[in-house]
């Protein structure tokens, strides 16, 4: 694979944000670019769409599902597929985020080592 | 192998992680000092609004983030305290006890060492449960710092032959015994676990493969063989070869087969969840399984099977099939139908081995049926090789990983001549939702499948449910949840019809329980998936119910 697959991983969290690049890039090969919030994930999404965008449901300011709903509206990011990154308390949200159409859910908190897979997984990447 | 990678062995992953929790700590004790207060001030009774918010958003991300870095402990604390938080306002006495309670295992847990992220919620996959493992199967080298692998003899002529699998034994994880031309094991020292035999230096590797073999317990080996020059490969499988590798074969070749030999035994790490409602034959199970050295936890009561699930997260699932309420079969679809199981090995036991009844198992989903009764070393044999395979299948697919996705997308597109015209669509979607009803049509759309929406269940009917039926689709994808008539009802109207034996129902499910979904699979319904769901396993399933 000459072009590692790009991947936009946008949470508040610096820990989250560090050890999921660190696996992503490590053991998943990907190239991993991160933000801090909502609008700056867009920002990032715009400029270079990814091939994936991790992101994180509940963060201050612009909060998951609204990044998502705005990542729909822009040509250039209408067609990345999001992963949303949920706490297991919301699982009442789960039905909702899968109606508007993420291409998955990851529960947080997630372990490190089964990230990739679980991304891997979830995009259809794997056979 | 995991193309693309950057160099993966020269840094732990772990360690990387560590570090990162080192320099993080700093800012999440300092969360746990905001929840502390937040604690405080409610015991007291003067936590304000503001800062109930403040601490409940700490608490989330502290749910998070200490779970992700293995502190388990820590993030069910913060979960508790965060589920608190949001809770009555002002807090109740009885939950701020609970709180105070939290706080303290919060910060104690977060004290400690970092857990190693094998403790984390989710379990890792088969193939990278021992960080050893890991490497071997995917040929990636060793990461320094790992335990030594397991010890394996090398008989090869020529001491360069040798020297060359013993740097191969080390990059692969091994720890390697050279035993000179066709040599004899030592008397002393560790023993061996496996053995590599070359066969191009004469008879004398046939007559160790035999040696080894004779042992107590004896030493599997794998034969080396030379790619032009003869040998006598029947007399060295009538010795005990366990396997043939050409001699020219990469290093990463050789060790994988080798952990493939090694497997049975290392298979302990993996863990069977056996559901069978007869006491006897839940018994006789888990002790076939045990004498395999695996671990079986067994449950006889099918209403704890989801969380059982959950808490093990085993690596192969038995069901018995004449359960009370659903049965194996059942279950086997509903596990199917989620995204977290659906790659789960399922193997179902039967009471009776006709065809039709087997194949109806099949149907279901299953991986592997076993008749009963059955001897139990049959059994563990099918389970020990379906986990192996498993194993396989994995690694295969992380060595894949460079496959480009439309690839797969342009070969799951029906041909041309699958479109029967006897049905004027493929797919009816039937879906109040707009967003996901528009979601649907495109991804159906793109896969060249014609489709029909309907956003009340009324109207689907009134096509669907005629005698005979005004529109035909080879399937319809149900929604539950519809105004004027739910999707029990149109799925009952066309059984009643008898339209379900031409046209295939995927129920989409949401909050339907499991006695529901049984009762939709009894009247006809061909499968069912719950939401949420990810597309492209939707996809995959309507492709199964269109008989691609």
């Amino acid at each position: 694979m000459d072009n590692p697959r790009r991947i936009l991983l946008v949470d508040d969290d610096e820990g989250i944000r560090e050890v999921a690049r660190t696996v992503l890039e490590m053991v998943g090969g990907y190239d991993v670019e991160t933000a801090a919030s909502g609008l700056e994930g867009l920002e990032k999404a715009r400029t270079s769409p990814p091939d994936a965008i991790v992101l994180d449901v509940m963060m201050p300011g612009l909060d998951g599902p609204a990044t998502f709903v705005l990542l729909q509206e822009q040509p250039a990011t209408r067609g990345v597929p999001v992963i949303f990154l949920t706490a297991k308390t919301q699982a009442a949200d789960r039905s909702r985020f899968a109606s508007i159409g993420v291409a998955g859910m990851l529960s947080k908190p997630f372990d490190p080592m089964a990230l990739c897979d679980q991304i891997a997984g979830i995009l259809g990447w794997q056979s | 192998m995991n193309g693309g990678a950057p160099t993966t062995g020269k840094v732990d992953p772990t360690a990387a992680i560590r570090a990162i929790w080192n320099s993080n700590r700093g800012e999440v004790m300092g969360r746990v000092a905001v929840l502390e207060d937040a604690v405080l001030a409610m015991i007291e009774a003067r936590l304000s609004p503001e800062d109930r918010s403040a601490a409940e958003r700490d608490a989330h991300r502290l749910a998070g983030a200490a779970g992700t870095f293995g502190f388990r402990r820590a993030s069910e604390a913060a979960r508790e305290l965060e589920g608190i938080l949001a809770g009555t306002y002002p807090v109740p006495l009885d939950r701020t006890l609970v709180a105070a309670d939290e706080v303290v295992a919060l910060r104690r847990d977060l004290s400690r060492d970092p857990a190693p992220a094998t403790e984390g919620v989710v379990t890792r996959p088969l193939e990278s449960a021992p960080p050893s493992a890991a490497g071997r199967s995917a040929g990636v080298p060793r990461p320094e710092g790992l335990p030594a692998g397991p010890l394996v003899a090398i008989a090869a002529t020529g001491r360069q032959r040798r020297e060359q699998l013993a740097a191969a034994a080390i990059h692969c994880g091994f720890q390697s015994l050279g035993i000179g031309a066709h040599g004899w094991l030592p008397q002393e020292g560790p023993r061996p676990e496996a053995a590599l035999i070359d066969l191009s230096g004469g008879d004398g590797g046939v007559a160790l493969i035999a040696r080894l073999a004779a042992l107590d317990p004896p030493i599997p080996s794998l034969a080396l063989t030379p790619p032009h020059a003869p040998c006598d490969r029947v007399s060295a499988a009538r010795a005990g070869a366990r396997g043939f590798l050409s001699i020219e074969a990469s290093p990463e070749e050789l060790f994988s087969a080798v952990q493939d030999l090694l497997t049975p035994t290392k298979a302990l790490a993996c863990t069977v969840l056996v559901l069978d409602h007869v006491t006897a034959s839940l018994s006789s199970v888990r002790a076939a399984l045990q004498n395999a050295g695996l671990r079986a936890v067994g449950l006889e009561d099918p209403a704890q099977f989801w969380e059982l699930l959950e808490q093990t997260q085993p690596d192969l699932v038995i069901l018995g099939t004449s359960l009370p309420g659903a049965g194996g079969a059942e279950l086997c679809r509903v596990l199917r139908s989620d995204a977290q199981w659906a790659g789960l090995p399922v193997l179902l036991l039967s009471a009776y081995d006709d065809a039709p009844a087997v194949a109806a198992l099949f149907d279901a989903g299953a991986d592997d049926v076993v008749a009963m009764p059955f001897a139990g070393t049959y059994l563990a044999g099918r389970v020990l090789n379906r986990l192996k395979r498993t194993r396989v299948l994995r690694a295969n697919a992380l060595a894949d990983r460079t496959r480009d996705a439309q690839a797969v997308d342009q070969a799951a597109r029906p041909s041309g001549g699958l479109v029967a015209a006897d049905f004027d669509v493929d797919v009816v979607i039937v879906e109040d939702d707009p967003l996901l009803a528009e979601l649907l049509g495109h991804a159906l759309t793109t896969r060249g499948y014609r489709f029909r929406l309907f956003t009340d269940g009324q109207a689907a009917a009134a096509e669907l449910a005629g005698s005979p039926a005004a529109l035909r689709s080879r399937v319809v994808l149900l929604d539950v949840d519809l105004p004027a008539l739910n999707g029990f009802g149109v799925l009952r109207q066309m059984a009643m019809a008898e339209n379900l034996a031409a046209t295939r129902v995927i129920m989409l499910t949401a909050h339907s329980s499991e006695t529901e979904i049984v009762s939709a699979i009894e009247l006809g319904a061909f499968d069912h998936v719950a939401k949420p769901f990810s597309v492209p396993v939707l996809m995959q399933r309507v492709r199964r119910a269109l008989g691609d």
